[in-house]
């Protein structure tokens, strides 16, 4: 199985693309979040992920079997596109309605894919480490404070004084509590 | 192969990154993943790839795992990492059991 880059993801994209105009597909909407995100901003880069998560409803059958073959065609995991976030209490009905979806740089015929900004994958995240059970996800809390950095908010200090993060503390007492503790990143 | 098989003559620390978040995914969902847990091959894999096993499962308190699955049996044994394993230049600011196995995570 190859490491997925950003150009991993969007040859799997294109041949997507090509497999759904050939089947004769209506087009399909992803709206990303996660791994795919952070390197399409480059908060993550030189690195890799997994999977490109799509917070929108599953995908028909035909469309997820077509995910499938591109995988298979590319040495990639068998879902590298998924739904799989969408399962997440509050994440569809609620945090999708909140982020803003900015439209990607990619051109394809029958793929509508828009990338949460900034703030929506914090907002994500922060949602992700303030709802994660007994022990939220390292891996959450490490996309955090990465996207934390990458807007320049180093410390609590920091988050504080950011009007932009100010719903972290009214909403996420958890996820705020978290970052107290440990202070700076 | 699998990427825990891989040899990792080469490896940079997105190399070792990118393992940790595939292990982590494997066993953080263990119940959707038993099967591939199941058929594991700890002896075929690095010392730090056990490691990094190892902190996944007792991060969560998984060690019934340890327990329920034959094969992961040996990982009770494991020890810390001589030479630290860095993930992440800027690992998070916890106490945890990474920083005791010498991941930098």
């Amino acid at each position: 199985m190859q490491k997925s880059t950003l150009d991993n993801f969007e040859r799997a994209l294109y041949r997507l693309d090509e497999l759904l105009v050939e089947t004769n597909h209506e087009s399909i909407e992803i709206r990303a979040l996660g791994g795919f995100a952070m390197m399409y901003y480059g908060v993550r880069e030189n690195g890799y992920t997994i999977d490109i998560d799509s917070l929108t409803p599953d995908y028909d059958s035909k469309v997820l079997e077509l995910i499938k073959q591109v995988g298979a065609e590319l040495n990639m995991e068998y879902d590298w596109l998924n739904t799989d976030v969408s399962m997440l209490d509050g994440f569809l009905n609620i945090l999708a309605n909140k982020i803003t979806w900015n439209k990607s740089e990619y051109t394809f015929k029958r793929i509508n894919l828009l990338v949460a900004d900034m703030i929506g994958l914090l907002q994500s995240k922060v949602k992700a480490v303030n709802d994660g059970g007994i022990v939220p996800r390292i891996t959450d809390k490490k996309d955090l404070v990465s996207i934390l950095k990458k807007i320049s908010v180093n410390d609590i200090y920091e988050l504080n004084a950011n009007d932009k993060c100010r719903f972290i503390e009214t909403d996420y007492p958890r996820c705020y509590e978290y970052l107290t503790v440990i202070g700076s990143w | 192969m699998k990427i825990y098989y891989e040899s990792q003559d080469g490896w940079s620390k997105e190399d070792y990154y990118y393992l940790h978040r595939v292990l982590h995914r494997l066993f953080f969902y263990y119940k959707k993943n038993c099967e591939e847990i199941r058929l594991m091959e700890i002896q075929k894999m690095s010392e730090k790839t056990k490691v990094l096993i190892f902190c996944i499962i007792k991060y969560y308190g998984y060690d019934h795992l340890l327990d329920e699955f034959e094969n992961l049996k040996p990982l009770k044994d494991t020890k810390p990492l001589r030479e630290r394993l860095v993930l992440d230049d800027n690992p998070l600011p916890e106490t945890n059991i990474y920083k005791d196995m010498n991941v930098a995570c």
